[in-house]
């Protein structure tokens, strides 16, 4: 038991908190530009994604494809270059300080990779999860309990990667975020370990939009969708075996992996809607 | 569960302060040096003011300790009325409103000129005062007998008494003693009683031995008469009201003694008799506290040096804090918390360390203090830490601390939180912020650099930039050694690197140029050290010429010539080998100031006895530009001298009736027995031709002149030729040689008209010496001095020597011989210093001043100069000659005057403040690598999984430490070296105000070097031992 459910025993019982309604996420025509040694890098070329409140997604792609950035965006912890992110009513992109201080305060939990940007390493769980709400009690206790860490008193930099990343999940949710944005929180993990998490997380995160970034095929069946991203793009969507193609809002559809070796870039193709609303693609080359 | 209750309640700053020791020790310990630095120096300052005050007020002369009231009577009847004004004025002074200043008053009446007596006629004659015995001889510490209270009743001090073997008789018929008055009559007074000199007050005698400023000899304590007694004396007295502070002294009591002084004198105007106030006791403390201040100036420069350097420490090891804790920074933006809360995790921990810090400084620097205050000026001097210098230091210790740590945190709080959260890389490029602060600096230094190099006095206010230059020199040289290093080590790392050592350290100082820092806190440290420990030496070495030239040698010996002695021939009969005693003779300057000091010395002993350096002089060869005439005078022995004339003229200069015959006479003036003698040889126009007068001089005499005399208002005009001269009716073939070969030299005197109407000119030829002389007004005696006789008299003047000209004659001026006559004086040199003259005065050879001035007129005072090396047999050789030494003056004691003069102390408190700069430098090294640790431990733990070994693994670690903080302490000695060459000539490292040699500011190495040897092992230390901890395999925590 924590110590909060000790000190709790003499006060009236508090009502069970209401169940939480998940945050609407839109991304268009996302663009983001960024500068490496003098080199204009173009992470994202014109993303878009639409999260329906309560949804659960995960994010899959090749390094260097644009996941990350494209978190960072939906977080408010980027500008995009072009494009815009609207959760609810919130322009994200277009929001001052005052307003995305707020939505990170309400609206938003974020579980970033590693321990340094998530935990104060030298504290225990439940001090880490205090911290997060400012020193109230809140969901991050009943996460913890979820993995057993709600007695732990090391440290978080004295634990197991999987233990840590159970409380980074913890302190992620500990304000009961309408919208949970995780990156990669299995890395580093035994399957097993991997699983124990992605079961709390999975109950932790019941009602919550999630937009997961991960390359684990694995963890992201655990989620409702899958959206691949390639070259700064939304690529595909669905399971590997039969991904859905996405037309991106300039009317571009990105050709599935499997046949993107055929289709030279460059090559000419002509594009015939048939009767049936299928799509024939029929390449002329000039010779 | 108790316990974990009981853990939960510990706010989380305080958790985060036990989890991570290190980064708060490392931010405490600076914040504690920025204190102790900047609360030693007031403190120290302070401390240095109270000690200059203490040491100055008990080893000034009594008198110097007073404030009296006075006035002079020349009766009996005057005295009573005196006293009674002085009481009154001293009574109608509020002394009470003074608070505990003041003791009760003393007045006292004693004769102003000193009375001869002896007690015997055969006896030698002891000169005394007489002082007043009052009311019953209170004061006076009866040691046998009564006190006097009838006519011829006197008292002796006991050691005056038992050295003549006299006891006194209260009931009568004791020993009497003959009293010689000023008209020369004789009195006898009955000894009835003796009084214990050291148990007596000091205001109511004169002990023999003090000096006075009429250089009369007092060779006697006074004798005590009863007041009427005193009264009936036809000598002048002086009544005087004494006081004496009643407690120590402290800074500020110049005011208060200032105003009480003021009020005094009020009340003096109010009496009908002329009082005098005086207070030897305000110019003492106002001096004294006007060279505490100047000294202090060095403190007080150090002590900002040394702030400045604690608050770049702090910001240093807090900038480092923030680099390493920026993620967890990060987080409380991250998770929306409120801004306070957020704030809180920011600041919380360090703000906390800072305030440990801060308190722990504060107790620090009382101990420092303590310490410093016993070992180098008074152990009994209290220290003052509650005055508002102090309490302001601690709190722009304190605002500087806060801010410090708040404008190093900003960089970081202010980067774009996705930076933040990342662990990356320190920027490339500086901020602008940063770029101006650096560029703010570097133009100090070269304006710092600039005001030194075009001089100007540095004092305490103004904008003296000159002050602080060590530190901004420092601080320049640092930055740009940094900014250059870090554009060359990222210039080498697009090469592929010559090895790891290049590759690893190399890449994190170009990665990571916030890691050169600390260097340039060493810099400034190291900068200050060398600044400061050279500056006591430099301090010591002036003040040490200064004794020299004040005291004139190593030992003085202020002696007695037994009369008919010559003190010259004496002291080079004690020391024929001349290099251990010397004669020397000084005459103050008069009391209007309108003549200066003259020290007349024996030149051909000077360089050998003397510490004054001829170096100094002004002039290449001054013993030789001063050195007696190489002819020697002429010596008469015989009873009668006889001169033979031709061809006499003399003339009336006005024509007419009435107008009286001249018949100027022609003299001759023998030195005997220390005394001139004017002997009338006859009218020139003597029948015959012959002139003869008695000589004195059976044993030998010196021809000082031969001189023609007129008669009252008769001027005349005359010359005649003087053939030859014979002692005894032989010939006197010296003199007779001298009347063909000469030189005859005219003795100017106080004939400094442009046209004197005295003249006199001495022309030597083989038919004799042709005498040419007229007055003007008659009754005038002009003298032509004869042979070995140089006039004017050659002297080397002070540099504030004021030589006054005279018409006709640009290379002379007037001046003053030892008798107190006119004597024209020619300047061969302005000397820098002149021995214990100083700056104003002039330095003579004794043999030329001698033979210019009567002995029997000597206003000088006899002194032997001793060489360093001088033994006892020298002195025992001087007395046994008959020569009393009434006092001694010690090179060396003075010398120690001077280095407990604040000066002195202050260059001294310069090098605790230093090196306590130095070790908070030290301490920013240590603290800012410790914060690192956990930042760069991984890096070292790929690199050894790479499969190096750890030794080698350990080199890396601590060149990377070394190698900056070596490099900083480097360029530091350099800035503060040069620094100090720059400044030295405007330190107050002696008291400027006052004359002295000039300064020599070689600067001595061996400091510099020990700083640095130090502060290399101390670094190697730190380096040896940190990349032992850091390399070593497992976590930790900063």
């Amino acid at each position: 038991m924590s110590p909060g459910h000790a000190r709790g025993a003499a006060r009236p019982e508090r009502p069970e908190p209401a169940a939480v309604v998940g945050a609407e996420v839109r991304c268009t025509g996302l663009v983001h530009v960024y500068r490496v040694s003098g080199t204009d890098v173009a992470a994202l070329r014109g993303a878009d994604l639409y999260l329906a409140p309560g949804e659960r997604i995960a994010l899959l792609g090749p390094s260097g494809s644009g996941k990350s950035t494209l978190l960072g965006l939906v977080a408010g912890l980027l500008r995009p270059s072009a494009g815009t992110v609207l959760v609810d009513d919130l322009e994200v992109t277009g929001a001052g300080e005052a307003a995305l201080h707020a939505y990170r305060a309400g609206t938003v939990g974020l579980m970033l990779q590693g321990v340094h940007g998530n935990l104060l390493p030298w504290a225990d769980p439940v001090a880490n999860v205090r911290h997060a709400t400012a020193g109230r009690p809140g969901a991050g206790e009943e996460v913890l309990r979820l993995v057993g860490l709600h007695r732990e008193r090391r440290a978080v930099e004295r634990l197991t990667p999987s233990a840590r990343q159970a409380v980074a999940l913890a302190v992620a949710l500990a304000r009961r975020p309408r919208l949970l944005l995780v990156d990669e929180p299995t890395n580093m993990l035994t399957p097993a370990d991997r699983d124990a998490l992605l079961d709390a997380f999975v109950e932790a995160t019941a009602g919550t939009t999630v937009l997961m970034v991960t390359h684990d095929e694995a963890v992201a069946a655990r989620m409702e969708r899958m959206v691949r991203m390639r070259d700064g793009r939304i690529a595909a969507e669905g399971v590997r075996e039969s991904p859905f193609a996405v037309i991106g809002t300039d009317g571009s559809v990105p050709l599935p992996d499997r046949v993107l070796g055929h289709w030279p870039p460059g090559a000419r193709v002509r594009v015939v809607e048939e009767d049936d609303g299928t799509l024939r693609l029929t390449r002329e080359d000039p010779s | 569960m108790a316990g974990a209750h009981a853990r939960r309640s510990v706010p989380l700053v305080l958790r985060g302060l036990a989890a991570r020791p290190v980064a708060a020790l490392a931010l405490a310990a600076v914040t504690a040096s920025a204190m102790v630095a900047s609360v030693l120096g007031p403190l120290l300052v302070r401390a240095l003011e109270e000690s200059a005050l203490r040491t100055a007020v008990a080893t000034a002369d009594p008198a110097e300790r007073t404030v009296t009231v006075s006035t002079y009577v020349s009766s009996a009847d005057g005295a009573a009325g005196a006293v009674q004004s002085v009481t009154s004025v001293l009574a109608d002074t509020d002394i009470a409103s003074a608070g505990s200043l003041w003791g009760p008053p003393v007045v006292s009446a004693q004769s102003d000129s000193t009375l001869r007596w002896r007690e015997s006629p055969t006896a030698q004659a002891t000169s005394a005062r007489v002082s007043a015995a009052g009311s019953g001889c209170a004061g006076y510490a009866l040691a046998a007998g009564r006190c006097p209270s009838a006519p011829g009743e006197v008292l002796l001090s006991s050691r005056d008494a038992a050295a003549r073997g006299l006891a006194p008789s209260a009931t009568g018929g004791g020993p009497r003693v003959e009293v010689v008055l000023p008209e020369t009559s004789v009195v006898r007074w009955r000894l009835v009683g003796t009084y214990d000199l050291a148990r007596t007050r000091a205001e109511l005698v004169t002990p023999a031995g003090t000096a006075t400023s009429t250089y009369v000899a007092i060779t006697g304590d006074s004798m005590v008469v009863p007041d009427a007694q005193l009264g009936a004396l036809t000598v002048p007295v002086r009544v005087v009201g004494t006081l004496r502070p009643a407690r120590g002294l402290g800074v500020g009591d110049d005011v208060r003694v200032g105003a009480f002084v003021r009020s005094l004198e009020a009340a003096a105007l109010t009496q009908p008799r002329e009082l005098l106030v005086e207070s030897d006791l305000l110019a003492l403390l106002r001096d004294t506290t006007r060279q505490g201040r100047a000294a202090g100036i060095l403190v007080t420069v150090t002590s900002v040096q040394a702030l400045l350097l604690a608050l770049l420490a702090s910001a240093a090891v807090m900038a480092r804090i923030g680099r390493t804790r920026g993620p967890e920074w990060a987080i409380g933006r991250l998770r929306g918390l409120p801004r306070r809360r957020w704030l809180l995790g920011v600041f919380g921990e360090p703000l906390l360390a800072v305030v440990l810090g801060l308190l722990g400084g504060w107790v620090l620097a009382l101990g420092v203090a303590r310490v410093v205050v016993s070992a180098v000026l008074d152990p009994a001097v209290g220290l003052q830490p509650w005055r508002a210098p102090v309490l302001l230091a601690a709190g722009a210790a304190a605002l500087g601390s806060v801010l410090a740590l708040v404008a190093a945190s900003v960089p970081t709080v202010r980067r774009p939180l996705a930076e933040q959260l990342r662990e990356r890389a320190e920027a490339r490029a500086d901020g602008p912020l940063l770029v101006a602060g650096q560029v703010l600096v570097v133009t100090l230094a070269v304006v710092a650099a600039y005001q030194l190099l075009a001089g100007g006095v540095l004092a305490s206010e103004g904008p003296q930039l000159g002050l602080v230059a060590p530190a901004l020199l420092a601080v320049a040289l640092a930055v740009v050694a940094a900014r250059l290093a870090v554009t060359l080590v990222r210039a080498a790392t697009r090469r592929p690197p010559r090895g790891l050592l290049a590759l690893v350290v190399g890449r994190h100082a170009a990665r990571a140029p916030s890691a050169l820092v600390p260097a340039v806190v060493v810099a400034v440290g190291a900068a200050l050290a060398v600044f400061a420990v050279q500056v006591p030496v430099l301090s010591e070495r002036n003040q040490g010429l200064r004794a020299d030239a004040a005291v004139g040698a190593a030992t003085v010996l202020h002696v007695t010539v037994p009369a008919g002695r010559s003190l010259l021939d004496t002291v080079r009969a004690a020391d024929p080998d001349g290099r251990s005693a010397m004669a020397v003779e000084e005459r103050a300057a008069s009391a209007d100031g309108a003549t200066s000091r003259m020290v007349a010395v024996d030149t051909s002993r000077l360089a050998a006895v003397s510490s004054w350096r001829t170096r100094w002089a002004g002039v290449t060869d001054v013993t030789d530009r001063l050195g007696p005439s190489r002819v020697d005078p002429v010596v008469l022995t015989g009873r009668r001298l006889e001169v033979t004339l031709r061809a006499p003229n003399v003339a009336p200069m006005v024509v007419g009736a009435d107008v009286a015959t001249p018949r100027p006479r022609l003299g001759v003036v023998v030195e005997s027995a220390r005394t001139w003698e004017r002997l009338d040889l006859g009218p020139l126009d003597a029948p015959g031709l012959r002139l003869a007068a008695d000589l004195p001089c059976t044993a030998g005499c010196r021809l000082v002149a031969l001189t023609v005399t007129g008669d009252v208002q008769v001027a005349y005009t005359a010359a005649v030729v003087v053939t030859g001269a014979g002692v005894d009716g032989r010939e006197a073939p010296a003199l007779t040689t001298a009347l063909r070969s000469g030189p005859w030299t005219t003795r100017v005197g106080d004939l400094t008209d442009a046209e004197p109407v005295l003249r006199v000119t001495g022309e030597a030829s083989a038919a004799g010496l042709l005498l040419e002389t007229s007055d003007g007004i008659g009754d005038g005696t002009a003298w032509l001095l004869g042979p070995g006789t140089t006039d004017p008299l050659p002297a080397v003047v002070g540099p504030r020597t004021t030589a006054q000209p005279l018409a006709g004659r640009p290379t002379d001026a007037f001046g003053t011989g030892l008798d107190g006559q006119a004597q024209l004086l020619r300047p061969v040199g302005r000397a820098a210093i002149l021995p214990r003259a100083l700056d104003d005065g002039v330095l003579v050879d004794l043999t030329n001043a001698s033979r210019l001035s009567d002995p029997a007129a000597d206003q000088a005072v006899s002194e032997v100069w001793l060489a360093p090396g001088a033994g006892p047999e020298v002195t025992r050789r001087l007395t046994a000659a008959g020569l009393v030494v009434q006092r001694r003056e010690l090179l060396s004691s003075e010398r120690e005057r001077l280095a407990r003069s604040p000066a002195s102390l202050g260059a001294d408190l310069g090098v605790p403040l230093a090196l306590v700069a130095l070790a908070l430098a030290l301490v920013a090294v240590v603290a800012a690598r410790a914060v690192e640790v956990p930042r760069r431990r991984p890096d070292w733990t790929a690199v050894r999984a790479a499969g190096v070994g750890r030794r080698r693994l350990r080199r890396m670690a601590g060149v990377e430490v070394a190698t900056p903080a070596l490099v900083g302490a480097l360029l530091g000695a350099g800035a503060g070296w040069v620094s100090l060459r720059l400044a030295a000539s405007r330190l107050p490292v002696v008291d400027l105000a006052r004359p002295g040699p000039p300064l020599e500011l070689d600067q001595p190495w061996a400091p510099a070097a020990a700083v640095l040897a130090g502060v290399a092992l101390v670094v190697a230390l730190i380096a040896v031992v940190g990349a032992g901890v850091e390399t070593r395999t497992g976590g930790g925590r900063s």
